[in-house]
């Protein structure tokens, strides 16, 4: 196994686990605050639900980064690909938007999420803006996928 | 464009059809009753009271007490769950007033208060007993009865709790400072000792000290069952049993109620119904002969209410007048059924006020496009399509879940359109089929398909941007209509005309590359109007001529706002390819058990499982990325929403259908 590969595999993997990590954190906070509204009313289970899953994404993304990359390797295929430091290197950056971006926007998602979780036990009537709000954050970890796909896309094996 | 016309009503009407004609508006359902407030024109008339007190509102709440009480626990699981997809009873209006009158349901409601309050007592006596089991078991291994402790003549029981690291230091000074006593360990907790003293009565001040010294805690018996721990033990469990079987057959009794009493529901509705109705009277007035209804209503609804009330009744008068500029418009939208279902992103986010153009045609198109690009596969377009129209074909659903079923009809649609673009069938499903598909999937990946965004990604990213383009556009263009429909034709040329200029020369000058020369020379010029006009004219407001330059120059800044807009676009290509790429994941997965026998069952259920997974979230991100770009990308540029909703005074039922009032 080349050096190369072994920089592409950390990649892969900081893509997956900190996107995914910072998913389970904000996915953590909405569903705490989640919880505490449906002890007063059960019924708003699907809503509560659909908006605790919002920061959820960031982890797919990252997942899927992960999997491009796997794929790019040639990992899949059986045969992995020989790659030089350089090379190496050069997927390990295409992998930090997404697994920076994803961490962070993952976590603040969840607090948006939380927060309107609070505005539909008020007003039920309000649940597209409640549905909105969080996804403005998720913008920035779309925007880092794009950024991790564009990036991956330009290294040349 | 496409919000409805309404006028505003006035019917006077003699006191004696009161009722009927509010029930024939109520069934008519189109009228929206307004408050008669003016205290000029309607000097010397008074509101109406006499059955504001009919008791209508808790006779609802009790049933809805009971309903409450008899649905959670008369009807099982999977009967709540058959009632989501099945289709509401119908009723005829007739048909509700008989069961209203025959339906005895203070006697229903007697027995579901009873049996409540029986199951919060059970409930309260079960806590009790609960409790005491938990503390009493603590004294399990103890053959002695409580109540004896205190009845000895010469002999004292001490119970109580010590903690462990005392324990020793106990033992010790009461074996050497007190005579004939015994101490035994009954039960050992976690860091404390249950332990019982048995000593003489007369060495009793001697031992307090002793225990206070090592902060003894001593127990007291509080209950008033009797025996030893262990028969007290067992009477506890008797009784829970009991207590358990007394819950069962009240749930059996609500079962066999809520079965025998279906017909509460229909009577809730038409409870509901009188209710809706005797708040509309408390919008009305009245003289000493004449009732007076004030309300809103659609133009195009006008000649049906002329007509109901022309075949029933002589003696009322009604007139139409158009609303004035300053009164709270009610807005309706009124769009073709096409266009109807998006009717539901625009509410979400807000009602246009009554003077402004409805944007739904416009964000209609551009919804299902974005929707399709989001979504971009065939399998999951093809499955809500289809999932969508057996709901609307098959399950007589209200009005609401109709129109919101249309719209994810129309959404599946266009991601069947999405996915022949990029060539995705629930991802890459058409590369495992066996070789004599060859043919077909070539066709349907190579010849149909126009992108390749995995491999090649910048094509199907210029095309979100050039659509965001094209959005942004239209969003200017509306906002300088309106500006041109309220005569403001000047600030129209100023703000929007001026950036349009500015926009189009710096699209231009970025595509100069392809475009012929001479397009390449005047893009400075357009730009350079643009920048000009917005420099000088930005700052109107201010007096100070300096400080208008300033401002000027600083609108110039609000490119970047542009700039962000547009490429918030790429979402739409981002979006899409990971809908892609999460579905090829799956199917990569899925071909990876190699158990046999077993293995191909497991494939299927990790393809199902893993498509159904991405359908929800690729759809879920779909709706809410492709809501927002309408949002805060579009509406920002035209729309000043704040409309109130036309609120139809109507026969509003949550169970049950009422059907023929119309005929």
């Amino acid at each position: 196994m080349t050096d190369g590969i072994v920089l592409a595999y950390l990649g892969a993997a900081l893509a997956i686990g900190l996107a995914g990590s910072g998913s389970a954190i904000g996915v953590g906070i909405a569903g705490t605050s989640g919880a505490g509204i449906m002890t007063e009313d059960p019924g708003k289970f699907g809503l509560v639900l659909l908006l605790q899953a919002l920061p959820g994404t960031q982890g797919i993304y990252g997942l899927l980064v992960g999997f491009l990359v796997l794929t790019k390797i040639g990992i899949f295929a059986g045969t992995p690909a020989t790659l030089t430091i350089n090379q190496g290197l050069q997927i390990l950056n295409a992998c930090l938007p997404i697994a920076i971006a994803g961490f962070f926007s993952a976590i603040y998602q969840g607090k948006a999420s939380a927060g309107s979780i609070g505005l539909i036990a008020r007003r039920p009537e309000e649940t597209g803006k409640a549905v909105v709000m969080p996804a403005m954050v998720e913008t920035y970890a779309v925007l880092s996928l794009l950024g991790s796909i564009l990036l991956l896309n330009g290294v040349v094996l | 464009m496409a919000i409805s016309a309404v006028s505003k009503f006035h019917i006077f009407a003699h006191l004696s059809i009161k009722e009927p004609i509010l029930s024939e508006l109520q069934k008519l359902g189109c009228v929206e009753i307004s408050r008669i407030e003016e205290k000029a024109e309607f000097h010397n008339w008074k509101d109406i009271e006499e059955d504001t007190k009919s008791g209508t509102t808790v006779k609802l709440n009790n049933i809805k007490f009971c309903i409450e009480l008899l649905s959670s626990y008369g009807s099982e699981k999977r009967r709540r769950l058959n009632s989501l997809f099945s289709s509401k009873k119908s009723y005829s209006y007739n048909e509700l007033v008989k069961i209203s009158q025959q339906f005895d349901y203070e006697k229903l409601f007697t027995q579901c208060k009873e049996l409540d309050n029986e199951l919060s007592q059970i409930k309260l006596q079960e806590n009790k007993l609960i409790t005491a089991k938990q503390e009493i078991e603590k004294w399990q291994d103890l053959e002695l009865d409580f109540n004896e402790i205190d009845k000895r003549k010469y002999i004292k029981y001490i119970l109580g709790f010590i903690t462990k690291k005392y324990f020793n230091n106990l033992v010790f000074d009461i074996e050497h400072l007190v005579k004939t006593t015994i101490i035994q360990t009954i039960k050992e907790e976690k860091n404390k000792l249950n332990i019982i003293i048995i000593t003489l009565k007369e060495n009793q001040p001697n031992i307090d000290s002793i225990l206070q010294k090592y902060h003894f805690e001593i127990y007291k018996y509080s209950y008033s069952f009797t025996g030893t721990p262990k028969q007290i033990l067992k009477t506890i469990s008797e009784q829970l049993i009991l207590i358990d079987k007394r819950r069962s057959e009240i749930a059996q009794t609500l079962i066999k109620l809520h079965q025998d009493n279906q017909l509460i529901y229909p009577l809730y509705d038409y409870l509901s119904i009188k209710h809706e109705k005797e708040e509309a009277k408390k919008y009305l007035k009245k003289s000493e002969k004449i009732i007076a209804i004030r309300g809103w209503i659609q133009n195009k609804d006008i000649p049906k209410l002329k007509q109901r009330l022309e075949k029933n009744y002589n003696e009322y008068e009604i007139d139409f007048t158009k609303p004035k500029k300053d009164e709270q418009i009610p807005v309706a939208l009124n769009n073709n059924n096409l266009v109807k279902p998006f009717e539901i992103i625009t509410e979400l986010y807000s009602l246009p006020n009554y003077y402004e153009i409805d944007p739904t045609p416009i964000l209609s198109i551009f919804y299902f496009v974005f929707f399709g690009l989001c979504l971009s596969d065939v399998g999951y377009g093809a499955s809500m399509a289809l999932i969508s129209h057996i709901a609307i074909k098959k399950i007589k659903l209200g009005e609401g879940p109709t129109k919101f079923f249309k719209l994810l009809y129309y959404c599946g649609i266009s991601g069947i359109f999405g996915g022949i673009l990029v060539g995705s069938w629930f991802g890459d499903i058409l590369n495992y089929l066996p070789p004599m598909f060859t043919n077909l999937r070539n066709v349907l990946i190579q010849k149909l398909a126009l992108f390749e965004p995995a491999d090649n990604p910048l094509p199907l990213l210029i095309l979100s941007l050039t659509l965001g383009v094209i959005q942004v556009y239209i969003g200017i263009i509306l906002k300088f209509i309106i500006n041109i429909r309220s005569g403001k034709l000047y600030d129209g040329l100023m703000d929007q005309v001026s950036w349009l200029f500015l926009l189009t020369g710096i699209l231009l000058v970025l595509l100069k590359g392809i475009m012929p020369s001479i397009i390449g020379n005047i893009s400075w010029i357009i730009a350079l109007i643009g920048i000009l006009t917005i420099v000088l004219t930005q700052g109107r407001t201010k007096k100070n001529i300096l400080l208008r330059i300033g401002s000027g120059v600083l609108a110039l800044y609000d490119i970047t706002g542009y700039f962000s807009d547009v490429l918030s676009y790429s979402r739409l290509f981002a979006l899409g390819l990971a809908t892609g790429i999460i579905a090829q994941m799956f199917n990569m997965l899925s071909t990876m058990v190699n158990i046999p026998y077993i293995g191909f069952l497991l494939t299927i259920i990790i393809l199902i499982i893993g498509h159904t997974f991405n359908l929800l979230i690729s759809g879920l991100s779909a709706f809410i990325h492709d809501a927002r770009l309408q949002y805060v990308e579009f509406f920002t540029k035209f729309y000043q929403a704040g409309g109130i909703p036309f609120k139809p005074f109507a026969l509003k039922t949550k169970y049950v259908k009422v059907e023929d009032v119309n005929k």
